[in-house]
Parts: C-alpha cells; structure tokens; sequence
C-alpha cells in the first residue's frame, strides 16, 4: 500500500496513511464543498486494497464535525471496506473517536456500526 | 444607511430580537467558514457548553450549504440572508432565500416529512436515505433537513412569501436547544 498524505483545513480533514503503521486516519473537520472531488484519492488509495492480500489494516476516524455529504462519503468507504473484507485477503477494524460529551457523534459511529460487518470500536478521544 | 440615530434603532431592534448575527449576501464557502469562526468567537465568550455549540455548528453548515447549493439572486436588492439568535440557552439559524414556484412543493414536502417523525423515526429515516442517497451536482446528500431536525431536536419552521409571479422568498428557521 502506498502512502496516502492529505493535509487538513477548516474544512477538510487530515487524512493520513503511511505504510510503516499501517493505519489509516482520518481527523477534523469534514464539510468540503465538493465532497466526490475530495475524497477521490481515497477512492483511488482504496482501489489499491482490491488487488492486494495480506494486509491488516486499522481504519481511525476521529472527526470533530462533518456534513451529511461527507457521511454519506464515510458510509461509501466503510461499504467499500466491507467488500474488500469480504473477498478473504485483507482484514481491517475501525476506531471511532469522540469527545466527550459528544452524544450525536457516538451515535453517528452506532449508525455505521449496524451497518458494516467490520470489527468496529466506539471509543473516547 | 441613513442619520446614526436609525442605526441605533436599528441595533437597539436587533438586540430586543436576540440577534446576534446578520449577513445579507451571496453564500459560498468562503462565506460560510468565516461565518463559522465569528460564531465560534461569540460562544467562547459566551462560555456555550461544547454539546450545544456542536448542535449549533451542525446545523449551521447543513443550513448554510444548502443555500449555497441552491442560491438564487432575483435582483440586487434580493440576496439570501442569514440570521443568527441566541435566547438564553438556545439558538436559531434562520437562512431565507429565493426559490422558483415550482420547487415549492418539494421542499414542502420534503419538510412537511421530516417534521412529521419522531426522533426514533427520523434516525430510521436518515439510515435509509442516506443508504440510497447518491451525492447530486452540487455535492449534496440530500440528507441536510434531516439531519437539521436530528440535531436541532426541533421542528423546522418555514414559510414561503411570494415575491413576484415566478418566485418566492423561503425561510427556514432551525431552534437549537440544549
């Protein structure tokens, strides 16, 4: 897997990946106002996942805000995920973060919960 | 803007409403980070608990976007705007702007759902569509009065006001309480 580098803005989060970790992290803040445009090199970066086999990989999210157009995006990438999983060479899990306090985001993380079969951890930043 | 003694009374009206911020203008992303941060500013100071500032934010930039999205100007008198209110411990966002006639019904209906479920069903609701959603044109989900009602824990208020044969002025007011 190569390396993935986005830095973040006050609308953009920082997306991270770097082989050594072999993690993915996605922080901050999600509301780009072109939400397919911004994430197709995640996309891309996940395209690499399918030809791939062995890899065991955490997928963090820790996210203080993001827009609906961006949580319809996260659902597309932990679905990918899924389908990627499913195939039988690669095998993932997911943090997701939350401050305290922050009701509507530990629910946001139960939403995806339900739907992704993908060892998934609701965790306090 | 005319003599300073309209300008007070302007503000003095201001301040009876509760209102605490006001834009008149073409919505983009630039606009609306900076209105982010100058909101931001205005809790710190007011020491707004973190739960209701997210509540708050949320709304925000689901509201703003949205008109971004689908902003029109019907002359240069007529911009969208945006209103921000604060009464003791709750909030409202209120965004107008104009729609052609025939997407009225629409966005009636549209609201008219939301505002008919409970909380329960509104989350149901949202996992389903935003499972069929598919991101627009513009970058939409289609999800944003939605998630307005979830976060706000409110119904959303609207109201429609003709302006000429072809166009009404929408306004959409979001209460966020605590």
């Amino acid at each position: 897997m190569t390396t993935l580098k986005i830095t973040g803005t006050e609308d953009t989060p920082d997306i991270v990946y770097s082989p050594e970790g072999n993690e993915f992290v996605i922080s901050g803040r999600s509301l780009p106002e072109d939400v397919s445009n911004f994430y197709k090199p995640v996309f891309e970066w996940l395209e690499q996942l399918t030809s791939t086999h062995g890899n065991s990989l955490k997928f963090v999210f820790k996210l203080e805000y993001f827009n609906t157009a961006s949580s319809k995006i996260i659902l597309d990438i932990l679905l990918k995920l899924e389908e990627i999983q499913a195939e039988g060479k690669n095998s993932f899990s997911i943090e997701w973060y939350y401050t305290d306090g922050d009701d509507d985001m530990v629910e946001a993380g139960e939403e995806y919960k339900e739907l992704v079969e993908i060892p998934f951890n609701i965790l306090a930043a | 803007m005319e003599s300073t003694i309209n300008i007070y009374e302007l503000f003095s009206t201001m301040i009876k409403h509760n209102v605490i911020l006001i834009y008149h203008g073409m919505f983009d992303q630039e606009m609306i980070k900076s209105v982010l941060i100058m909101t931001e500013k205005k809790l710190e100071q007011e020491k707004v608990e973190e739960a209701l500032k997210k509540k708050l934010f949320n709304v925000m930039i689901e509201g703003l976007q949205n008109v971004a999205k689908h902003q029109m100007v019907l002359n240069p008198e007529n911009h969208p705007f945006l209103m921000i209110g604060k009464d003791r411990d709750s909030f409202s966002v209120v965004t107008g702007n104009y729609i052609h006639h025939d997407k009225i019904m629409i966005v009636r209906e549209k609201i008219d759902k939301v505002n008919s479920l409970n909380k329960e069903e509104l989350k149901e609701y949202y996992k389903q569509a935003r499972l069929k959603s598919v991101i627009s044109e513009v970058g939409g989900a289609g999800l944003g009065f939605i998630d307005m009602a979830r976060k706000s824990g409110n119904k959303l208020d609207y109201q429609f006001f003709e302006m000429d044969a072809n166009h009404s002025l929408f306004i959409l007011n979001s209460q966020i309480s605590q």
